[in-house]
């Protein structure tokens, strides 16, 4: 439990670090939707701090592979928060206490299994350089990507920027992490890596305001970096964050020639053999209870399910307290209304696939959760992933037909995770060997995320540049 | 660069300048065109109390009062109607001589003469200039600009004026100056004509020259004086308006590239290649300053006060050689010669001097110039006295005014930006 309420709860505050030094700039407020009257003060990147984090950058110390690791347990140890940041990621998420101290704990795990889960590949070293033994006589070794890499974190999620953190400072790339206005986790985690004993100049943390002028500060940053890390779907990630539209028949690519980190995958699913135990419950449970990560599991495909099924899940589901997520009882806080309306009108729909179980709207800001008991086949609900407290549940024949069921409300973009609950092993070897997805829980919900590999990043391969060494 | 030690050695009257002052009081010379162009660089000009100059120029001022209305009639005969320029003996006399408006004054009665320049630019050109001239526009953030005409002995006193500025700041033989500045405008130009005939090395940039070259220049060429242009914070956010080489693009690009540190911005050992900034403008913008005291080590700036009518008109000092002296950044001492240089308020029917801390209109009387003639001329600034001549201790003798700007604030921005600063 690494949570440490302090004596005097500092204030939250989204500052700039730049070399080290915190400041905040020309601060604009950053605001709740769902407490009209909470406000706290972000720093606005002017032109100079972004000169001067990239001119850092370029000169950072990236140290051995060895010291990067060392270091990034170290910053597990080091990252703590107070009751002021849990409640302020509350209040911005909408999420209930007890799934927001989850993610906020998630943090420091990720910073000591990123290096972890290398280490356990990188079984081999070339001087200073890791490396992995890939034949006989055959290494492969990364040398960190020059350049620095620029990312942009969205908002939905504090553990993003621990995700970008970890990667880059364990794979030796400087990085300029561009945060969402409404991540004040971010520095924590930034000021952890620098008492950790990572060069200040190795990672920088901007904030600006997401309006119409960031355009041109955000391309600057594109286009001096070597590598962009990016979250979102690919069409609004290339319609805001790729191309700029210099004239009416010219438009710049930024993203040419620059190694492109997408996250865009998401509609997580699962299937279950036999009935719903309650230990599946709490494993899907884990995967429901934070709606606005792409984590979340949002269709459950049931096989050989007892009839009554459907019945214990809609109580189960019923059950869930919905309140103020500031509240330590709630289990069900609040949701932006846009999503809640996405969820009304889907609801009004399925009526005619199915039986929908919950979903009332109590308020702008919540509904109770909804379970959609499919019986036949809706794909405008089962590829759509709605950020919402919603489940569909249908019923398969057997595991194949689930799983190509699956597959086939499965977009362009393969399925982040689908989760295998209850599932025996013959059926597991089928389920990894044809699932469109990116990651195959076993027993374990879709919301556990292999940091040093998430949506189909190898970001071994993707923040360094790997060489093949043949000796006699 | 000068040292603070050496200061003193411009604090003086030279004696050349007395050899001046006895022949013009004497009457030997009685035309400004007698007076050697180089006169206009000694430091006398600035070192005598207003009483004994307006003594040497007042034979001057009765020349030019008396060719205005003959040779610019359109402009002065009706507004000097009244004015003999033999009565004028005291600077009370002087007093009485009308200030010139280029855009009415319905406030003080004032009729101004854009309309008649823009439809005749021509009337602006004294009838007796018989020398080619070369005519440079101003005032067009207001409208259509105006033109003065100017003859090349017209610029090289106004360009040896110039150097007293650069005295002011510093520079001497052996120091390497690089600007930025936009040499389409008269600004740029003289600025390199000035600093030539001073005797630095000069470099300029040429136009397709951006940020990070100019600090590669400044690397090849020793470059330790930089002139350049600045930009209020608020242009930063407007594109088309912040592009360009000016102060804070060469701070951003000395940032962002480590290979540029030690130019500009100084390096890991707090070493840095540039002495001396010059920026030119209306004002010394906070945002400069800021940047100077943030990113530059307090590298010393000052400015020089001049517009396409008149060069020079007031100017800062380099605020390490004078680290007494009030005359820092916005605060400057007037320069007389070849223009006289009032910060008047209306009295009666007069305008006479403000006190100080009062504030009031910036009028020049271009008093050796043989193109267009200014008398009492207020193109729109205004300025706060703040020391009388002599209580300045850096030690030049003129009074200090602060706080210069445009009586319309708006036209001060799109001045800032895109007048004769703009690079």
């Amino acid at each position: 439990m690494r949570a440490a309420p302090l004596d005097k709860p500092m204030d939250v505050e989204c500052p700039l670090i730049i070399q080290g030094r915190e400041t905040l700039p020309n601060p604009f407020p950053g605001k709740s939707i769902f407490y009209y009257d909470y406000t706290y003060p972000i720093a606005q990147a002017g032109p100079l701090d972004i000169a001067q984090a990239i001119g850092a950058t370029r000169q950072a110390d990236r140290q051995t592979w060895s010291e990067r690791r060392t270091q990034l347990h170290a910053a597990a140890d080091a990252f703590s928060y107070g009751e002021k940041l849990l409640e302020h990621t509350i209040r911005i998420t909408g999420a209930p206490r007890c799934v927001v101290a989850s993610l906020l704990e998630d943090i420091p795990e990720w910073l000591c299994s990123v290096p972890k889960m290398l280490e356990a590949r990188l079984n081999h070293t070339i001087g200073a350089l890791p490396a992995q033994v890939v034949g006989e006589n055959a290494v492969k070794h990364y040398a960190p990507l020059s350049g620095f890499c620029y990312a942009v974190t969205p908002g939905n999620d504090p553990r993003s920027t621990a995700l970008v953190a970890a990667n880059a400072c364990a794979l030796g790339l400087p990085f300029i992490l561009a945060a969402s206005p409404l991540d004040a986790v971010a520095p924590l985690v930034v000021r952890a890596l620098i008492a950790a004993g990572f060069d200040p100049r190795f990672c920088q943390l901007i904030y600006f305001r997401r309006d119409s002028d960031a355009a041109r500060t955000h391309f600057h940053l594109v286009d001096a970096a070597s590598a962009v890390w990016t979250f979102g779907p690919d069409e609004s990630v290339d319609r805001t964050l790729r191309y700029e539209e210099k004239t009416d028949t010219r438009v710049v690519d930024h993203f040419e020639g620059k190694r492109v980190l997408r996250h865009n995958s998401g509609n997580c699913a699962a299937i279950s053999i036999g009935p719903v135990s309650q230990r599946m419950r709490t494993t899907l449970w884990k995967a429901l209870d934070f709606p606005l990560g792409c984590t979340a599991t949002k269709t459950l495909l049931s096989v050989d399910a007892p009839p009554q099924t459907t019945q214990d899940l809609s109580e189960w589901f019923a059950s869930k307290v919905v309140g103020d997520p500031l509240d330590p009882k709630t289990e069900i806080g609040y949701t932006h209304p846009h999503n809640i309306d996405l969820l009304e009108g889907m609801l009004e729909k399925c009526r005619l696939y199915g039986t929908v179980y919950g979903g009332e709207r109590l308020n702008p800001y919540q509904s109770r959760p909804a379970l959609i008991h499919l019986h036949e086949e809706y794909p405008d609900l089962l590829r759509q992933e709605i950020p919402a407290h919603v489940l569909t549940l249908l019923h398969s024949q057997d595991v194949p037909e689930a799983l190509a069921a699956i597959n086939r409300h499965t977009g362009a973009e393969p399925r982040l995770a689908v989760s295998l609950l209850g599932v025996p092993e013959e059926h597991r070897r089928e389920a990894i060997a044809t699932l469109r997805t990116h990651a195959v829980l076993v027993d374990r919900p879709t919301s556990e995320v292999t940091p040093s590999c998430h949506e189909g990043n190898d970001y071994l391969d993707l923040l360094t540049e790997g060489r093949l060494v043949r000796e006699l | 660069m000068r040292t603070q030690e050496n200061w003193g050695e411009l604090l003086r009257v030279e004696p050349e300048f007395l050899v001046l002052e006895s022949a013009i009081l004497s009457g030997k010379i009685t035309d400004y065109r007698e007076i050697p162009p180089g006169a206009f660089s000694w430091h006398a000009w600035d070192m005598i109390p207003h009483d004994r100059l307006f003594k040497i120029i007042l034979p001057f001022l009765r020349q030019q009062l008396l060719r205005a209305s003959e040779v610019m009639p359109a402009i002065y005969k009706e507004r000097l109607d009244g004015i003999e320029p033999g009565a004028i003996f005291t600077p009370n006399d002087w007093y009485q001589v009308p200030v010139l408006v280029k855009d009415d004054d319905p406030t003080h009665s004032l009729r101004g003469f854009r309309a008649e320049a823009s439809a005749n630019p021509g009337i602006m050109q004294p009838r007796d200039m018989q020398a080619p001239s070369m005519t440079f526009g101003s005032g067009g953030t207001s409208g259509t600009h105006t033109p003065t005409f100017v003859s090349i002995e017209d610029r090289d006193r106004e360009v040896q004026g110039w150097r007293r500025g650069h005295d002011y700041h510093g520079l001497g033989s052996g120091d390497r100056v690089l600007y930025t500045y936009n040499t389409t405008h008269k600004g740029g130009q003289w600025m390199q004509e000035s600093l030539w005939i001073h005797g630095v090395q000069v470099n300029l940039r040429r136009p397709e020259e951006g940020p990070e070259q100019v600090l590669r220049n400044i690397r090849a060429y020793r470059v330790n004086v930089l002139f350049t242009v600045q930009q209020p914070y608020e242009a930063l956010h407007q594109q088309e308006k912040s592009a360009g080489t000016n102060l804070h693009s060469l701070v951003e690009a000395s940032l962002e590239k480590p290979e540029h540190r030690g130019l500009l911005v100084p390096d890991m050992r707090g070493q840095r290649q540039i002495d001396f900034v010059f920026l030119g403008g209306f004002e010394i913008v906070p945002y400069a300053i800021q940047l100077a005291q943030e990113y530059l080590d307090c590298v010393p700036i000052a400015t020089l006060l001049g517009s396409s009518e008149a060069i020079p008109q007031a100017c800062s000092t380099n605020p390490s050689l004078t680290p007494t002296g009030t005359c820092h950044y916005n605060n400057l001492h007037l320069l007389h010669g070849p223009h006289y240089i009032e910060v008047v308020k209306p009295m009666n029917q007069a305008w006479v001097p403000v006190e100080k801390g009062e504030e009031g209109l910036l009028v020049y009387t271009s008093w050796a110039r043989d193109g267009t003639i200014w008398i009492r001329y207020a193109p729109g600034d205004v300025a706060t006295l703040l020391m009388g001549e002599g209580e300045c201790p850096c030690g030049l003798q003129t009074p200090v005014i602060s706080g210069v700007h445009r009586k319309d604030l708006n036209e001060q921005e799109a001045l800032l930006v895109e007048g004769c600063a703009a690079g």
